[in-house]
C-alpha cells in the first residue's frame, strides 16, 4: 500500500549523531500515527523533517505522491501543533487563529467565517480577545490545534501536546484530540514519549529508538507481542528472565530453563533450536500469586516464592516477589491476593503460559561452548 | 534549533554584521590607530600636523610638565575606585538582600542618578560647594573653622565629586553579582561560628569577586580618562591626563601632543583591559574545571 | 539570626548622597536669591528667563535633531548587530562582539581625542555631521546589548510556527519578530537618545562652528559662572524628562508581555 505521507530511506545527522537513520514509512491518509520513544530517538526530528524545518541529509519525503523533500515549511500543505504552543504573545486569540489566513492574503470576510467556526470548534468564542497569557494551558493547547486546523492542512502535526497539561486536563484533552480528529478527517501525526496517549489515541503507533524504528503497528499488537527487548520494556512494564530453550514443540509452544526459577513454558511458535539463550518477557499481570498448598503441584510455570513488598497502586496492587536469585513484579487486583499475604509471606507465583513472550538474545544463535551468559552467572547446559 | 539556524549562509551574516563591524571598524578602530600614529608627527602652526616625523612628543611626556601630572590621575583615579568599591560593597549587599518589590525601587533609585546629565550633577555640587554654599554655610555654623576653608578647585573636590559620579557604575555590577550569590551560603557560615562580618568578609565577598573586578576596572577606566570634573571643581594642582589632553586638542592646538598624551592613556586602557580579560577568562576556567572535577 | 544594620544604613547614607545634591538644585531653581545660599521667597523668574534665552532654545533643538538622527542610526545598526550576534557563533562575531564591546569601557575622552585626531587627518570640517558620527559610535554598543538581551528571551520556534502557518522570511520578519522584538529596540532607542541628549565630552572635542548643543552651551554658561539659577532651571526640567524616560525604558525592559 502506497503511502499517503512516506519517508524513503531517511537519513538526518547533527554533527555526529544520526538523529533519523535510514527511516522508511508510510503512513495512511486520514490515521492517527503516533511516534514513539524516549527523549533523543529521533522522534522530534521525524516530524519537523515532516514540517520542514530541517532537511534531510538524504533519503525522500513524499505527499500524496509529491516530492516535498526540499520544500520549504511555509509552502507545504502540512501544519505543527509545537510543544509549548508557540502562540503568538502580542495576537490576540482571533488573531493568532487568522494567522496563516492574513498571510495566505485570504480576504477579510474569508477570514472572518473561518476563524469564527473554529472558535466554535475548539469553544473559544468568548476567550477570541484575549491574548495568549491570560489563558489556561489546556485553551492554549486549543488555540494552537485551531491555529493549524485552519489553514486545512492535509496532515497536521503535534509535537508532544499534551507535555505541559497536568494528567486530569491530558486524559480530557487526548478525548477531544480524537474529536476533532473525526471531525477534520485528516490525517495525525501525534508525537509523544508517553505511551498511554499513543495507545489512546493511535491507529497505528512507531516505536522509535536510538533513531530507527524499533516496531511498527497497531497498539494491542505492539503491547502484546513486542517484537524487541526494548519494545518490551519501553511499552508497559515487562519482567524479563533469561533462559535456554530446553524442548521444543511443533504444535503448542516452547519450553525454557530458566535457573532459579525451573521450567517455563511458552505457547509462542518459536522457530529456534534448543539451547538456544532467550529472554522470557511476562507483564506484571500476567502473573498470578497463589497460597501455597500441597494441593497445586509444583511444576512448570509455578514457583516457591516470598513477597519482598507489597505496594498498593489504587485498583492495583503491586508486589515485589524473590525468588532465590531472582525477583519478579507482579501487579494483580486486591482481590485476586491469597488472603493474608504480607511481607515475608511465602507464596505461589505462576505464570500465564499463554502470556510468556520468548525472544532471542542478542543475536539469538546458540553460545559457543554452550554457555549462556548471563549477566553475573553462567548457566552450563547438560 | 530554529529554521533560520540551519540555513548556514554567510552572505546573509556578512549583511548582518557589516553595517555596525564596518562603521565601528572606520570611526572606532581607524581612529584609535591614528591616535597612535600622530603622536610621532609635529604640529604645524595653523593647528594641523605637519608632513614630518618625530619622537620629540613622547619625549615630551617624560618632561617635568606632565610627570606629576600622570601620577596625580593614578593617584585620584586609584584613591575613588577603592572608596567606590567599599561603599558599593555593603549597598550591592543590602539591596541583594532586600525583598523582590524593594529591590526593583532601590536599582531604580541607584539608576536614576546614573542617567541624569553628568555635567548637571558635577554642576550641583559646585552651588553646594561654592564659598558661600549650603555645605559652607553649614560649615561656618559649627564654628569648627576659624575661617571658612575653601571647598572648591582642590584636589579634594575632584576626589568627592568623582566618587559622586563614578559609584553608581560600581554598584551596579556589584549588585548584580550579589542578587546571583547564593545567601544560604552566609546563613551556612554563622551556622558554622562565623560572626556577620567574617561572614560578610570570607563567603560574600569571595563569592561576588567577578563583580568587584568588573566594577573596579569600570571605574577605574572612567577616572583615569576623566575631563569634566577637575576642569569644574578642580584647582591648577588637581588637573589630570584628561585636562592635558584638553588643552592640547582644544586650547593651544597641538594636535601632536594631545595625541602622545592621547597614546599613553589608551595603552594603559587596553593594557588594562587585556589583562582584566585574560584574568576573567582564566578564573572562568578555574571555575569550570572546580566544576568538573565536583562533578566526576 | 540577627542580621546587622550596617549594609542598610550605608545604603541610606548613599542614597541621600545621591540625592541631596540634586534636591538643593532642584529647590535653588524656585529660589530669589541668585547665589542661592539662603532661601529668598519662591520665584519663577528663572524659568522665565530659561523661556526667553534664545541661545538655550537653539541649542536644545541642535540636541533634539541629533539626538533623533544619531539614536535612530544606532537604532537600525544596532538591531542588525545583535541579529548577527544571536544567529551566528563564529570567528567573525568573536571579533564583532569584541569591537561592540570595548567602546563601553573606553573613557569619553579618548573616544573624543581619537575621533577629532581621524577628521583632521581626513581634513573632514567639524560640525553637525562629526557630532552625528561620534555620536551614533558610542550609543551604538548600548542599543545592540540593549537588543540582544531581548533577542536572547526570545522564543524563536514562534519563527517555526509562523513558517509553518505559511509566512514567509519577510512576514515572519513584519508580522512576529519585530512587533515581538519592538519594546526591547526602542528601549535601546531611548537608551541612545537619551546618551546622546547628556553627552559632553566628544561633542566637546569633535565640534564645529555654528553647531552649539545643549551640554556645550551649559557647559560655557557654567565655566563663567553666569546665569547659574537658569542652569538650575534648565537642570530640574532634564531632570524631570530623565525621570520620565528611565521609568519608560524599565518598564519596556522589565514587562515582557503586555495584558
Amino acid at each position: 500500500m502506497p503511502g499517503f505521507l512516506s519517508f524513503e530511506n531517511v537519513t538526518k545527522s547533527f554533527g555526529a549523531v544520526r538523529a533519523v537513520d535510514d527511516v522508511s514509512l508510510d503512513i495512511a491518509r486520514g490515521e492517527v500515527f503516533s511516534l514513539l520513544g524516549p527523549s533523543g530517538c529521533g522522534k522530534t526530528t521525524l516530524l519537523r523533517l515532516a514540517a520542514g524545518f530541517e532537511m534531510p541529509d538524504s533519503g525522500r519525503i513524499l505527499l500524496d505522491g509529491h516530492d516535498i523533500t526540499h520544500l520549504p515549511p511555509e509552502t507545504r500543505p502540512v501544519n505543527t501543533v509545537f510543544q509549548n504552543y508557540a502562540l503568538f504573545p502580542h495576537l490576540s486569540v482571533a488573531d493568532n487563529i487568522a494567522f496563516g489566513l492574513r498571510v495566505a492574503g485570504r480576504n477579510k470576510k474569508d477570514i472572518a467565517r473561518e476563524v469564527d467556526a473554529m472558535l466554535d470548534l475548539v469553544r473559544l468564542r468568548s476567550e477570541a480577545q484575549r491574548k495568549p497569557a491570560q489563558l489556561s494551558g489546556g485553551q492554549k493547547q486549543r488555540v494552537a490545534i485551531a491555529r493549524a486546523l485552519v489553514n486545512k492542512p492535509q496532515v497536521l502535526l503535534l509535537d508532544e501536546p499534551l507535555a505541559a497539561l497536568d494528567l486530569k486536563l491530558r486524559q480530557h484533552m487526548l478525548a477531544e484530540l480524537r474529536a476533532i480528529h473525526e471531525a477534520a478527517g485528516i490525517t495525525f501525526i501525534y508525537v509523544t514519549h508517553d505511551q498511554t496517549e499513543a495507545m489512546g489515541l493511535s491507529d497505528r503507533i512507531a516505536v522509535m529508538n536510538a533513531g530507527h524504528i524499533e516496531q511498527l503497528g497497531p497498539p494491542a499488537e505492539i503491547y502484546d507481542r513486542p517484537r524487541s527487548h526494548f519494545v518490551a520494556g519501553f511499552i508497559g512494564d515487562a519482567n524479563f528472565l533469561q533462559g535456554t530453550i530446553s524442548a521444543i514443540s511443533s504444535r503448542s509452544g516452547c519450553e525454557i530453563d530458566v535457573p532459579d526459577f525451573g521450567k517455563v513454558f511458552s505457547a509462542e511458535q518459536m522457530n529456534l533450536p534448543v539451547g538456544t539463550c532467550v529472554e522470557a518477557i511476562i507483564r506484571p499481570e500476567a502473573i498470578q500469586l497463589l497460597q501455597p498448598s500441597p494441593d497445586v503441584s509444583t511444576s512448570t510455570n509455578t514457583c516457591d516464592a516470598v513477597i519482598d513488598d507489597i505496594i498498593p497502586l489504587g485498583t492495583l496492587t503491586r508486589c515485589i516477589v524473590r525468588m532465590n536469585g531472582i525477583s519478579l513484579t507482579a501487579e494483580l487486583p486486591r482481590k485476586m491476593l491469597p488472603a493474608g499475604v504480607a511481607k515475608g509471606s511465602r507464596v505461589l507465583v505462576r505464570l500465564d503460559s499463554a502470556s510468556v513472550l520468548i525472544m532471542p538474545r542478542n543475536d539469538g544463535t546458540p553460545a559457543a561452548g554452550n554457555h549462556c551468559l548471563d549477566d553475573d552467572k553462567s548457566v552450563v547446559i547438560p | 534549533m530554529s529554521a533560520a539556524k540551519n540555513i548556514p549562509s554567510r552572505r546573509a551574516e556578512w549583511l548582518l554584521t557589516l553595517p555596525s563591524l564596518g562603521w565601528l571598524a572606520v570611526f572606532f578602530v581607524a581612529p584609535a590607530l591614528i591616535v597612535f600614529l600622530l603622536a610621532f608627527k609635529t604640529a604645524d602652526a595653523t593647528g594641523g600636523v605637519s608632513a614630518g616625523w618625530t619622537l620629540d612628543n613622547l619625549r615630551a611626556l617624560a618632561d617635568p610638565q606632565y610627570r606629576p601630572i600622570l601620577w596625580r590621575t593614578f593617584w585620584i583615579s586609584g584613591t575613588t575606585t577603592l572608596i567606590c568599591l567599599v561603599i558599593a560593597l555593603p549597598v550591592s549587599f543590602a539591596m541583594a538582600r532586600a525583598a523582590p518589590r524593594w529591590r526593583n525601587f532601590l536599582l531604580l533609585l541607584i539608576i536614576i542618578p546614573f542617567w541624569t546629565n553628568f555635567l548637571i550633577r558635577v554642576f550641583a555640587w559646585k552651588t553646594l560647594l561654592q564659598s558661600d554654599g549650603l555645605v559652607s554655610q553649614l560649615l561656618d555654623a559649627t564654628r569648627l573653622f576659624d575661617e571658612s576653608p575653601t571647598l572648591l578647585y582642590n584636589s579634594g573636590a575632584v576626589l568627592l565629586i568623582m566618587v559622586y559620579t563614578q559609584l553608581p557604575f560600581a554598584i551596579l555590577p556589584l549588585y548584580a553579582a550579589a542578587e546571583r550569590f547564593d545567601f544560604t551560603l552566609m546563613d551556612a557560615a554563622r551556622d558554622l561560628g562565623a560572626s556577620g562580618f567574617r561572614a560578610f568578609r570570607s563567603v560574600f565577598i569571595p563569592g561576588i569577586s567577578r563583580g568587584l573586578g568588573a566594577a573596579a576596572l569600570i571605574v577605574f577606566v572612567a577616572t583615569i580618562g576623566m575631563y569634566v570634573v577637575p576642569d569644574i571643581v578642580g584647582g591648577t594642582d588637581s588637573e589630570m591626563i584628561g585636562n592635558k589632553i584638553a588643552q592640547r586638542a582644544q586650547g593651544d592646538r597641538n594636535l601632536p601632543l594631545a595625541s602622545a598624551l592621547a597614546a599613553a592613556l589608551l595603552f594603559c586602557v587596553l593594557l588594562l583591559l587585556i589583562l582584566c580579560s585574560s584574568a576573567f577568562r582564566r578564573s572562568e576556567k578555574l571555575d569550570n574545571a572546580l566544576k568538573g572535577e565536583l562533578q566526576a | 539570626m540577627k542580621r546587622s544594620r550596617f549594609p542598610v544604613l550605608v545604603t541610606a547614607a548613599v542614597l541621600l548622597f545621591f540625592y541631596a545634591p540634586i534636591v538643593v538644585l532642584v529647590i535653588n531653581s524656585f529660589n530669589a536669591s541668585r547665589f542661592g545660599g539662603s532661601w529668598e521667597g519662591f520665584t519663577l523668574k528663572w524659568y522665565e528667563k530659561l523661556w526667553n534665552n534664545d541661545d538655550i532654545w537653539s541649542a536644545l533643538w541642535t540636541s533634539l535633531g541629533l539626538a533623533t538622527l544619531a539614536s535612530l542610526t544606532a537604532m537600525v545598526l544596532g538591531t542588525l548587530a545583535a541579529f548577527a550576534l544571536h544567529r551566528f557563533q563564529s570567528r567573525l562575531q568573536k571579533i564583532h562582539l569584541g569591537t561592540l564591546t570595548v567602546p563601553l569601557v573606553m573613557p569619553d575622552i579618548l573616544m573624543g581625542i581619537s575621533l577629532l585626531l581621524f577628521f583632521v587627518a581626513l581634513g573632514v570640517p567639524t560640525g553637525f555631521t562629526t557630532i552625528w558620527i561620534a555620536h551614533v559610535t558610542f550609543c551604538l554598543s548600548y542599543v545592540t546589548m540593549v537588543v540582544l538581551g531581548r533577542l536572547q528571551d526570545f522564543d524563536f520556534t514562534l519563527v517555526d510556527a509562523a513558517r509553518d502557518l505559511g509566512a514567509g522570511r519577510w512576514q515572519t520578519l513584519r508580522r512576529v519578530v519585530l512587533p515581538l522584538l519592538a519594546p526591547g529596540i526602542i528601549a535601546g532607542g531611548l537608551l541612545a537618545f537619551t546618551l546622546s541628549i547628556d553627552d559632553f565630552v566628544i561633542t566637546f572635542f569633535v565640534q564645529g562652528p555654528g553647531t552649539t548643543t545643549l551640554t556645550l552651551r551649559v557647559y560655557s554658561m557654567m565655566k563663567v559662572s553666569q546665569n547659574m539659577p537658569v542652569i538650575n532651571a534648565l537642570a530640574t526640567i532634564l531632570l524631570a524628562l530623565t525621570f520620565a524616560v528611565v521609568t519608560l525604558s524599565f518598564k519596556l525592559t522589565r514587562k515582557q508581555t503586555a495584558p
